[in-house]
């Protein structure tokens, strides 16, 4: 082996396998290799791991190379294609031109980026292929026969047996002859085994073995198992299960030794031994690692699906963009699809940050065309999904009347229909705590709830079966009533604040089982500290927080009740100094609301109405507001601070409903904030007895059911009165208490049996 | 407790129930500082008014407050009597 090579491969880290040395040592030279290694590492920027996978690039001579990228380039081949398939780089110039050209005619550019593979084949083979099948094979699947070995002949016959056999015609059928893709099927169909497309890497014999071997160790055959080569299967069985690895998935496309490796190497750096990793190599997995150290991230699954380069890359990139959280849904992407996802981000206000990583940018542009088209308010949740399930999703949210709020993307639509058609069986109403769940651990918490005789809140559902057991347990052994509240943290953190409350004497409030045993003593140690009695929703805050607020309430002179916790002590102290620069009292609803929110209400109601908000105005958000009092504006219903406590969609409800029916005169605050159905009754029958025109003077009557108006109405004819007085109000029967109205009418009965 | 949803759905419609919801906490406060003052009632009251319930409890104690000030010591018998002085409770 030449010293050069070696020390130049060396210098660029790259790890190749004796026999390849060997191939280089006698096929090119140092010099040579050199060259190639720097224009590829330094000016394309591909990564060692792909230079590894294709050590042959380094015979070609630089030029060639260079022209070829520069062509491919100029069609708009993506790096990160060429970077995955760099033989396409070693080719003959005149080849690659005449292969793109017959690929792009034939599958177009998108094609292409997706399996560059393709510009390995002759422009001939392409056309030939593309010609004979191009009616009966599905793109994707020509593209498969084409980078095949197969002859025109040989494809003929396999689409016939496919079609003979009625099993799809799929890419991987080509990598067998005719004759072994008989031999599989058969055997398939002999053993049961579920015919996928993966089942054609190996042929009937190769298959034998797998199954025979599975059966005698109790594996279960699965199809990520057939990509294996056969000389590593039994080796990775053999690693993984004395590492306690479970058989499945991504751990087949890797080799025994290199699992080895990888589990030293999480061993080393104390790291939790996940799939992905298995989808590098050691070596990378090292380089990805250092990367991480030197740039002080933390390590996560997502990022072995890139190569460290990338990795780099993307770190650069986000440092430049400023973006301080790199979270790890970022390196489910290439470079080139962040920054498209990024400047969607900046032109649709999006987070730069989590789940929207999980999509492609057109995918992201399409879901938010979805959301467009529906008048729908888009949720980051939203970002699990495709665009595909996004709309199957809405489309089951509004068949079953469910408003479509983040946690319903959750779910596959499988998944979410399945959940959602067992409840109504069930005549449960939903809500989206169920959908932290499955559909099983819903059926087993519900079967607790039932065995323990407890209603079915929804926040049941926040912790899986087995600890709702132990909570359920505990609260009938200590006697707690079953709320909500209870199911906040595990049941060994409930058990540990009973206890805690019981050792020290202490009444236990339901919010205290949001907080484990110490803050709540670091709470109570604080009230003790600003004299002030403890209540039930400090235990929603932690004590940091709850200290930070009793001193902005000292501070600013504000009484300590449930409204002063809603908010953080940050969040707090914005508002205030937004109270206090719109010379608004900071108290009530206002805590409700952002600081921002706060300054859009306010502007709202200057400009609308001329004056500050009321403090019922903050029960809603800006934009609603905004809604009440168009819709009041446009009705001409005056706008008092009760109009508040309705949508604009339910007030418009009733308000259309009304003018409809009675007129626009009847159109008064009081009376629009009832329920539609209610007033239709109420209405009507005050019509019928044309009484209908002294609501306008007494609303108070609506506070009544239909049935309770018609008892008291009877009772005013026993006794022999109006339903209306001289001042056209309703008579004040209709306004006294239950209880003062059941003592009138025992004392009528009682006045008419001494009568008799 | 005994609150008739039901009862408040119909007259108010399904959103008095979300407003319940999120407003648990305020409305135990203002039950429990009405009851405290005397009036002992109190459920039929919020039954009849119930936003006035679900205000933010300071502007609720103040309002309550400012109400028994006016009526005077037989409040309770005036708030029975005609139940359309608590009105002002939930009017702003």
């Amino acid at each position: 082996m030449s010293k050069n090579i070696w020390k130049v491969l060396q210098e660029y880290d790259i790890k190749l396998k004796q026999e390849q040395y060997e191939m280089l040592e006698q096929e090119t030279s140092s010099e040579n290799v050199l060259e190639v290694l720097e224009y590829l590492k330094k000016e394309l920027g591909i990564s060692t791991k792909n230079i590894e996978k294709c050590p042959s690039i380094l015979k070609q001579k630089k030029d060639v190379i260079k022209n070829n990228y520069n062509f491919l380039q100029d069609k708009k081949i993506d790096n990160y294609s060429v970077e995955g398939c760099l033989h396409i780089l070693s080719l003959n110039e005149e080849d690659l031109k005449d292969s793109y050209s017959m690929a792009e005619e034939c599958f177009g550019i998108d094609a292409i980026n997706k399996n560059t593979t393709i510009l390995r084949v002759k422009s001939n083979r392409i056309r030939l292929i593309y010609y004979l099948f191009g009616e009966v094979l599905e793109k994707n699947v020509l593209l498969g026969a084409c980078t095949s070995s197969r002859t025109y002949q040989e494809i003929d016959e396999i689409i016939a047996i496919c079609n003979y056999y009625k099993i799809p015609v799929t890419t991987t059928v080509f990598n067998q002859p005719p004759y072994e893709v008989i031999k599989d099927i058969k055997f398939c169909n002999e053993e049961e085994i579920p015919i996928t497309g993966s089942i054609f890497h190996k042929n009937s014999s190769e298959l034998r073995i797998m199954k025979e071997y599975c059966q005698k160790e109790h594996i279960n055959l699965s199809p990520s198992m057939y990509g294996c080569p056969l000389e590593d299967f039994k080796g990775i069985v053999e690693t993984c299960r004395s590492n306690k690895i479970d058989l499945k998935g991504l751990i087949f496309r890797t080799n025994p030794e290199n699992i080895e490796e990888i589990l030293n190497i999480c061993e080393e750096y104390h790291l939790k031994v996940k799939a992905s990793m298995f989808m590098t190599t050691p070596q990378e997995m090292r380089r990805i690692i250092a990367i991480c150290n030197k740039n002080k991230i933390d390590i996560v699954e997502s990022m072995f699906a890139r190569s460290a380069t990338e990795i780099e890359n993307i770190i650069e990139f986000c440092k430049k963009r400023e973006i301080e959280t790199i979270g790890g849904s970022i390196f489910k992407q290439r470079e080139e699809e962040i920054a498209k996802i990024m400047e969607l981000c900046e032109k649709y206000n999006l987070k730069k940050e989590g789940s929207i990583f999980y999509r492609t940018a057109s995918e992201i542009e399409e879901i938010i065309a979805i959301c467009d088209d529906k008048n729908i308010k888009l949720e980051n949740t939203m970002f699990h999904r495709t665009p595909e399930e996004v709309r199957e999703i809405l489309q089951l949210c509004k068949w079953n009347k469910i408003l479509p709020t983040g946690s319903v993307f959750l779910k596959t639509p499988k998944e979410f229909n399945m959940i959602i058609t067992y409840l109504k069986r069930h005549n449960m109403k939903y809500s989206p705590t169920y959908l932290q769940r499955s559909l099983e651990e819903i059926k087993q918490i519900i079967k607790l709830c039932q065995d323990y005789e407890v209603n079915i809140t929804p926040n049941v559902f926040n912790q899986p079966p087995n600890e709702v057991n132990d909570i359920l347990k505990i609260a009938k052994e200590k006697g707690i009533k079953v709320t909500g509240t209870l199911f906040q943290k595990s049941a060994s953190n409930f058990q540990d604040v009973i206890n805690y409350c019981e050792e020290n004497q202490i009444k236990i409030c339901n919010s205290m089982f949001f907080r484990t045993p110490e803050e709540i003593d670091k709470i109570l140690k604080i009230c003790q500290q600003y004299k002030v009695p403890y209540q039930d929703a400090m235990f929603k805050r932690k004590p940091q927080e709850v200290k930070g607020i009793l001193d902005i309430c000292q501070d600013n002179n504000l009484a300590l009740n449930a409204s002063v916790f809603r908010k953080n002590p940050d969040a707090m102290s914005k508002i205030i100094e937004v109270c206090q620069d719109l010379k608004i009292e900071p108290k009530g609803s206002v805590f409700k609301r952002t600081p921002e929110e706060i300054r859009q209400i306010y502007n709202i109601t200057m400009k609308e109405l001329g004056h500050k908000p009321t403090n019922n105005t903050f029960v809603k958000k800006p934009e609603e507001v905004q809604k009440i009092i168009d819709v009041c504006k446009k009705y001409n219903v005056p706008i008092t601070g009760i109009v508040f406590v309705k949508t604009a969609l339910e007030l418009e409800d009733s308000i259309l409903y009304i003018k409809r029916e009675f007129g626009e005169e009847y159109l008064i605050p009081q009376a629009i904030i009832h329920n539609k159905t209610h007033i239709c009754s109420v209405f009507a029958y005050l019509y019928g007895k044309r009484k209908l025109e002294c609501i306008k003077n007494s609303t108070g009557i609506l506070k009544l059911s239909l049935e309770e108006i018609v008892e008291r109405e009877s009772y005013l004819h026993e006794i022999g009165e109006s339903m209306v007085t001289e001042n056209n109000t309703f008579h004040p029967i209709f306004g006294v208490s239950k209880k003062e109205f059941e003592k009138r009418k025992e004392a009528l009965i009682s006045q008419k049996s001494v009568g008799r | 407790m005994n609150l008739k949803l039901e009862k408040l759905q119909e007259i108010y419609g399904n959103s008095i129930l979300k407003e319940l919801k999120d407003n648990k906490e305020d409305l135990l406060d203002n039950l429990d500082y009405l009851k405290n003052r005397g009036y002992d009632n109190v459920i039929e009251l919020f039954e009849l008014y119930p936003y006035s319930f679900l205000q933010d409890p300071t502007l609720f104690q103040e309002k309550v407050d400012e109400l028994i000030k006016k009526l005077g010591v037989e409040y309770v018998e005036k708030i029975e009597e005609n139940t359309g002085l608590w009105e002002c409770i939930e009017n702003e």
